[in-house]
């Protein structure tokens, strides 16, 4: 055992350690990948939240904005979708001549449901990042036990024991906590990073959705 | 959970790569630079022994060697001087010789030498004249060279002094225009500032008015005077909310009527360009 290199040293591992650094690598490969996509959703939605209110701001009549909305083909999400789906039961409850208390509180549940999904949507994966980053580490844990005791059940046969027979099976098997460690650390800070970006959305969300339903109530009031 | 890493190549290949760059860094930087020298296995003790056994010995053997090395050497010095000696002894000889025989030599070739001089220097007179000559007209050429260059060179620095002037008045003209387009385009961004601000001037008044018009005076008040009146406004003009500034003569009833007004206004009328529209306006309502 002259070569103490990283990658003779896993080669010599025991099978359940190089499983351990296997599923220790993936799951750091998808949570790696899980991040670039949260990322650039969440970004997207940032802006679309920051181009919709200085629409919703320009003084633009709101049936003229509900209508430039409802020509477009494309999905709507985020700021727009809350809009849309508000505005729509808005104009549905105002046709079927209800009084305004009802007018307003349809329009709120209908905007409520649609900020639901976007949060949702917002949210989903988070999970994923927050299970690598406690767990990854007790595997790469269970990967180092394991790893030490084959190499001190391989001393038990011997009569003289030195330490150069256990160094390179206990290194060997710390490789796997070194690896757990690896994978949990990226994966918190971004959970914790997206987790409060997201907060900020859904703050940003509920502040719009406040807004617009006061302007819904005074507009079904000048209607009566 | 893992679908939506699927659905996305771009992020799992990104993600893969970079995991790629990390282990391959990871390895190279523990192959060779990092390796830790392995423990020599063995007995340490045994080695020590054979290293102090050997030394003794070493110096010993080396005693020995050096006094036989030296005697040698003795023998070996006294056979060369031997020998150089009797080389000496000839080279003197053959070197008489040489010398006598290199006098003869000599003699020989001065009296060839003298002859050979006096036809040298006749030659030589004749060369130093036409080489006089070739000079003259060489040097007339020269000067006719100079003179030619220095017209020539006359001639390109008028020419480009041409050239600079001229490029200059490009410049000055260009500068010139430059400053033309920016004068008008500050005076056109000054229109539209000025557009702007009576097209803002005019939204504000409009406002005023249309709420003005829709007053009701009170009954009880006695004594009216302007009140400053803060509206929030939403999308297409909707009021969302009324407070009021600096209002000091008005009694609540007075408020009232002018909160009534804004109410009745709405909704608010537009501004000409949307850019202008404001959520919250202020202005002075003044009653007739």
């Amino acid at each position: 055992m002259n070569d103490q290199s990283i990658t003779t040293l896993i080669a010599h591992a025991s099978l359940p350690v190089q499983l351990v650094l296997l599923i220790l690598l993936a799951a750091s490969v998808f949570s790696w990948s899980t991040m670039y996509v949260k990322r650039a959703y969440i970004k997207k939605n940032q802006a679309e939240a920051s181009t919709f209110e200085g629409r919703f701001w320009s003084g633009i009549n709101l049936s003229d904005l509900f209508a430039q909305l409802s020509v477009r083909q494309e999905k709507r999400f985020g700021l727009e979708a809350i809009f849309e789906n508000g505005f729509r039961e808005f104009a549905r409850a105002r046709k079927a001549e209800l009084d305004t208390t009802s007018i307003v509180n349809s329009a709120h549940r209908a905007m409520k449901v649609s900020m639901a999904r976007e949060i949702e949507s917002l949210e989903s994966n988070l999970t994923f990042l927050a299970t690598i980053g406690s767990v990854s580490p007790y595997i790469g844990l269970f990967g180092t036990v394991w790893g030490i005791m084959e190499s001190f059940r391989a001393l038990a046969g011997v009569q003289q024991a030195t330490l150069a027979m256990v160094a390179p099976g206990i290194s060997e098997a710390l490789i796997a906590t070194a690896m757990g460690l690896l994978a949990a650390i990226p994966a918190v800070i971004g959970y914790n990073k997206f987790t409060n970006e997201v907060d900020g959305m859904v703050v940003r969300y509920e502040n719009f959705l406040e807004e617009f339903t006061g302007i819904l109530q005074r507009q079904a009031q000048v209607q009566k | 959970m893992f679908e939506v890493v699927l659905k996305n190549p771009k992020a799992l290949t990104f993600s893969v790569l970079f995991h790629m760059v990390i282990i391959i860094a990871i390895v190279i930087n523990f192959e060779f630079f990092d390796t830790p020298e392995p423990v020599q296995a063995g007995n340490p003790v045994k080695a020590i022994q054979t290293k102090l056994i050997d030394s003794k010995q070493l110096e010993e053997t080396k005693r020995k060697k050096n006094k036989e090395k030296a005697e040698q050497q003795s023998k070996k010095l006294k056979k060369v001087a031997l020998e150089k000696k009797a080389k000496e002894l000839e080279q003197k000889k053959a070197k008489d010789k040489k010398i006598k025989q290199q006098k003869k030599e000599a003699e020989i070739k001065k009296k060839a030498a003298i002859k050979k001089n006096k036809a040298l220097k006749e030659k030589e007179k004749l060369r130093v004249k036409q080489k006089a000559a070739a000079k003259e007209k060489q040097l007339a050429k020269q000067k006719e060279k100079l003179k030619r260059a220095k017209e020539a060179e006359k001639k390109q620095l008028a020419e480009e002094k041409k050239k600079q002037l001229a490029e200059k008045r490009r410049l000055e003209e260009q500068e010139q225009k430059r400053k033309e387009m920016s004068l008008k385009l500050k005076l056109k961004a000054e229109e539209l500032s000025l557009k702007q601000s009576l097209l803002k001037r005019d939204y504000m008044i409009a406002i005023k008015e249309q709420v003005e018009r829709n007053w009701r005076r009170p009954q009880e008040s006695s004594k009216i005077e302007s009140c400053e009146v803060r509206v929030l406004q939403g999308p297409g003009g909707i009021i969302m909310d009324v407070t009021f500034g600096d209002c000091d003569g008005g009694t609540s009833a007075y408020r009232r009527s002018i909160e009534n007004a804004v109410y009745k206004a709405e909704p608010l009328p537009q501004p000409g360009d949307k850019t202008l529209f404001e959520r919250e306006i202020n202005f002075i309502f003044t009653p007739k």
